[in-house]
């Protein structure tokens, strides 16, 4: 039994999805290995890293993606030779660094569970360098956010398939996964290997739903574009002009400022709905749970081409929660969410309208139940699916 | 019981706008209410109160703040948008140990963005009981406070908007200039529903009485700070028609639970479900009430647990009080260079480091990712009233967007060689056909002067200024007119002016359109 390095360079902001998930990993991993050594980005604030006992290691390369980050570079040996971008030489030089820092070896696995463009390549490009009877045995999860995450390449994602193959024919022994199926056949094409599939992992525990009071739903993690923040003034409206009354209530987040100071009359007509309470455009998890207690379902308005192969953290995390979704036709998730029953898929904004007057006038026990039921069904199956994967 | 001073402008004394919010803070605190009124010096008492307080509540008077800071008191702001929501970076910043209540979500992220510790509250009155609640069966008796008729919210123009639909309409002719002929903007005389009137009335209960008599309620003006009148209607369940401008378009949904119009453009509505969307202004009102009651009860403990400022020597403080005021009240440009001239007492109270980041205007540069200041309502000059530019207070901050001028003795002086003028007209209401000028040749000149005068960037004329005094009449073309209206002098030579010791190009006396 090898040590197993879950590997996450774009654990770096102390809100999101990264850090409880690398710290899950971390969990959940343990006893199946010798050791578990969650590495973290090094400019993840220092409380956090203590705190989750991670190790500070990668310099962080998407600084052109997350402008807000403060960087701290390693002080280590700068991979010689040249590179196509200085990011992909600070990618290679960290996984040089790591080989050698820790002696890994066959009987290690470093796991990427967020798989993102420049720790990949880095790691190959450190490969190249090592003997092959040294080889560690590597777990890829693709989720569809930073794999294409490059500005050298006019398709990062084909680049990085590329590079893949060819590690692949030169005998790197890599075991891939992706987070929805849609994407996983098409990683398996691609690839020409077979490629499982592991969804969200189980990292929040049910919560009951409120039986009495207006029906609440909750658009978490909507402080975005691509997660449909500019759909949800028209929705909202309609929805109130067929209850006035006030039964149905919303709960949504903001547009960082960047983005608020663009799209202000928007949001400032979400403010004016009444029932529509606002949250700021980052929220801690506790206040996030906190929401999802006051909420019985979830909106997910987001962009289908957008999400043509990529999964949902939130739609994983609603069903975790025990709180059903409706969500658009044509995404990745959307397949998940009609096989496991997650909740209701609709075509446009005009039947998700009407999707949401229909399960507000729902029973709360059954869609409780309904919930509770559909989430023991997608958790049974994506746990087998990663015990599966990764060898446990 | 902790003693707080509430300082507030000489205009609410009459209006008590501001009442409610002194009530609130009376559950809690010993409160002394303080107006100010801003043309005058500012009072050396008030400077007494303060210091005999443990906290100064401002309302609405924000460019005061420094004044307390600097005092080192606790200070908690309660500005408003339609005093504030233009104000540059640098006025934020200057009170950034201040502690400000916004009623405004607009002006709340703008505050926000340049680092102040703001609030948002969202205030509500009680519905009103069920009698009192607004109903639709007889068709739509329009109740219009003709507040501001010059600002395009008058009878002529509810008249253009609702038409036929209008089975009523009462005129409540209390304008906030007591000057305005409101003649000029009464629906045509052959309007097909009958029309009342009344005045400004001694007290609440009247116009209380009157608004019950109606269900659709027009609000008053372009921009609120709150939106006092709007949210009695909407507590009575009347469809309440506002322009789309904050506050109004932060309380109503357009066609939910009220509608929003846009004066300047706005065309003919049909409103086919107005009962519906009364209901649902009341629902509003009756769920906000709720949450404002709890934010209530959270406005006494944000004031209570407001940490005093750094104290900073200004030398007297009434001095500079009145010499901030004074600034202020003589526009933007003037303003912002006071902030610059006491830049480092602006950096010792803010905390920030200006040197080489603020512009002429008091913005940082480069500019914050904040909302922009000219967000809403773009840069716009005020309406026009009585077809003239006023000459005693073209310095203001509202009408000049270009060069500077003195006025001395009826006569507005232009430093340097150009003078830009903003102004707004109702292009259904005004027509404008010619601009008559009475312009002052300055001492001094060794050469002919000659003024050219342009409107919206076409040249209208030139004037020479061949003696003492010249008046000219301009013919408008038609075609140039717009509502946001530019007026632009250009003069080649300098001369002088007495009192002053600028080079002035050319005086003003008279700007007259007809």
């Amino acid at each position: 039994m090898g040590r197993i390095f879950a590997c996450d360079p774009v654990c770096v902001l102390p809100f999101g999805h990264n850090v409880p998930a690398l710290s899950y990993f971390k969990t959940f991993l343990s006893g199946n290995y010798s050791d578990v050594i969650a590495m973290a980005c090094a400019s993840l604030p220092d409380k956090i890293t203590r705190s989750r006992e991670f190790v500070p290691f990668f310099d962080f390369y998407y600084s052109e993606y997350f402008s807000s980050v403060v960087r701290s570079t390693p002080d280590r040996p700068v991979a010689p030779g040249w590179f196509p971008d200085e990011q992909e030489r600070q990618a290679t030089s960290d996984a040089l660094a790591m080989f050698d820092v820790y002696d890994i070896g066959p009987d290690d696995h470093i796991f990427h569970p967020h798989l993102d463009f420049y720790g990949a390549v880095g790691l190959l490009n450190a490969l190249r360098d090592i003997p092959k009877e040294r080889h560690p045995r590597l777990l890829l999860r693709f989720i569809g956010v930073m794999e294409n995450a490059s500005h050298s390449y006019r398709d990062p994602l084909q680049e990085l398939i590329g590079r893949l193959r060819m590690a692949l024919q030169n005998g790197v022994k890599i075991e891939f996964s992706a987070e929805t199926h849609r994407y996983a056949d098409m990683l398996a094409a691609e690839l020409e290997t077979t490629v499982t599939v592991t969804a969200y992992p189980e990292m929040s525990q049910p919560i009951p739903m409120r039986e009495h009071g207006p029906f609440v739903f909750y658009c978490a993690g909507s402080a975005r574009h691509d997660k449909g923040f500019l759909r949800l003034p028209g929705i909202f409206s309609a929805v109130r002009r067929r209850d006035p009354d006030l039964n149905i209530r919303f709960i949504s987040q903001i547009l960082p400022d960047a983005e608020l100071k663009n799209h202000l009359a928007a949001t400032r007509s979400l403010y004016a709905i009444p029932g529509v309470e606002l949250q700021g455009s980052s929220i801690s998890s506790e206040e996030m749970v906190s929401a999802y207690r006051r909420s019985h379902a979830v909106l997910l308005p987001y962009d289908v081409p957008t999400y043509q192969y990529r999964g949902s953290a939130v739609l994983m995390e609603a069903a975790f929660h025990g709180r059903p979704a409706i969500t658009f036709e044509g995404s990745a998730f959307a397949d998940l969410a009609r096989h496991y029953n997650l909740g209701v898929i609709v075509r446009d904004e005009v039947e998700m309208v009407e999707a949401i007057i229909d399960m507000a006038s729902e029973p709360r026990k059954t869609l409780s139940l309904r919930a509770a039921q559909a989430r023991h069904r997608f958790h049974v199956d994506n746990s087998a699916s990663f015990q599966t994967w990764l060898g446990l | 019981m902790q003693k707080i001073l509430f300082v507030d402008h000489a205009f609410h004394n009459s209006t008590a706008s501001s009442q409610f919010f002194v009530d609130l803070l009376r559950k809690r605190f010993e409160v002394e209410v303080l107006y100010i009124e801003p043309a005058q010096p500012f009072p050396a008492e008030a400077v007494d109160s303060a210091r005999a307080a443990e906290a100064v509540v401002i309302w609405q008077m924000d460019y005061l703040a420094p004044v307390f800071l600097a005092m080192g008191l606790p200070t908690i702001v309660v500005p408003m948008y339609d005093g504030s929501a233009y104000q540059c970076d640098l006025h934020w910043i200057w009170s950034r140990q201040a502690r400000f209540i916004n009623f405004s979500f607009t002006l709340h992220h703008r505050i926000r963005m340049v680092g102040g510790d703001t609030t948002l509250v969202k205030y509500f009155k009680a519905p009103a009981a069920a009698s009192q609640v607004a109903t639709f069966d007889d068709g739509l008796k329009v109740f219009l406070w003709q507040r501001r008729p010059e600002h395009g919210i008058n009878a002529r123009a509810i008249t253009r908007l609702l038409g036929s639909q209008i089975t009523s309409l009462h005129i409540h002719n209390a304008p906030d200039d007591p000057s305005i002929d409101a003649t000029s903007y009464a629906p045509a005389r052959d309007a097909a529903f009958p029309v009342t009137t009344s005045k400004w009335f001694a007290g609440g209960s009247e116009y209380g009485k009157l608004l019950g008599k109606h269900n659709v309620f027009i609000a008053p003006r372009r921009a609120e700070g709150i939106g006092m009148a709007m949210l009695e209607a909407m507590s009575r369940g009347m469809l309440v028609i506002a322009t789309d401008e904050p506050t109004h378009n932060e309380y109503i949904v357009n066609w939910v639970n009220g509608i929003l119009f846009d004066p300047d453009a706005s065309g003919h509505i049909t409103i086919s479900h107005a009962a519906e969307i009364g209901q649902a202004a009341y629902a509003t009102v009756a769920s906000g009430h709720v949450e404002w009651k709890r934010q209530a009860a959270q406005i006494a403990n944000l004031i209570a647990t407001t940490a005093r400022s750094e104290a900073q020597d200004v030398g007297d403080v009434a001095t500079f009080a009145t010499a901030l005021s004074r600034a202020y009240y003589d526009g933007p440009a003037i303003y912002a260079n006071f902030m610059l001239r006491n830049s480092d007492l602006v950096s010792r109270m803010s905390g920030e480091v200006l040197g080489g980041r603020v512009d002429g205007l008091g913005n940082l540069k480069p500019a914050l990712p904040s909302i922009p200041a000219s967000d809403a309502r773009g840069v716009r000059g005020p309406w026009l009233v009585t077809g003239r530019i006023p000459i005693n207070t073209i310095q203001g901050p509202d009408y000049l967007t270009d060069g500077r001028v003195e006025v001395a003795d009826g006569v507005a002086w232009v430093v340097g060689h150009e003078l830009g003028l903003a102004f707004q007209i109702d292009p259904f209401a005004e027509l404008i056909g010619t601009v008559t000028m009475t312009l002052i040749r300055p001492a001094g000149l060794h050469s002919d002067q000659t003024c050219l005068v342009s409107l919206n960037g076409w040249t209208l004329g030139s004037v020479n200024l061949t003696s003492e005094t010249t008046t000219v009449s301009l013919p408008v073309p038609a075609h140039i007119l717009s509502s946001d209206c530019r007026l632009r002098i250009q003069s080649i030579n300098l001369g002088s002016a007495a009192g002053l010791s600028t080079g002035v190009s050319a005086g003003i006396s008279e700007i007259a359109f007809s």
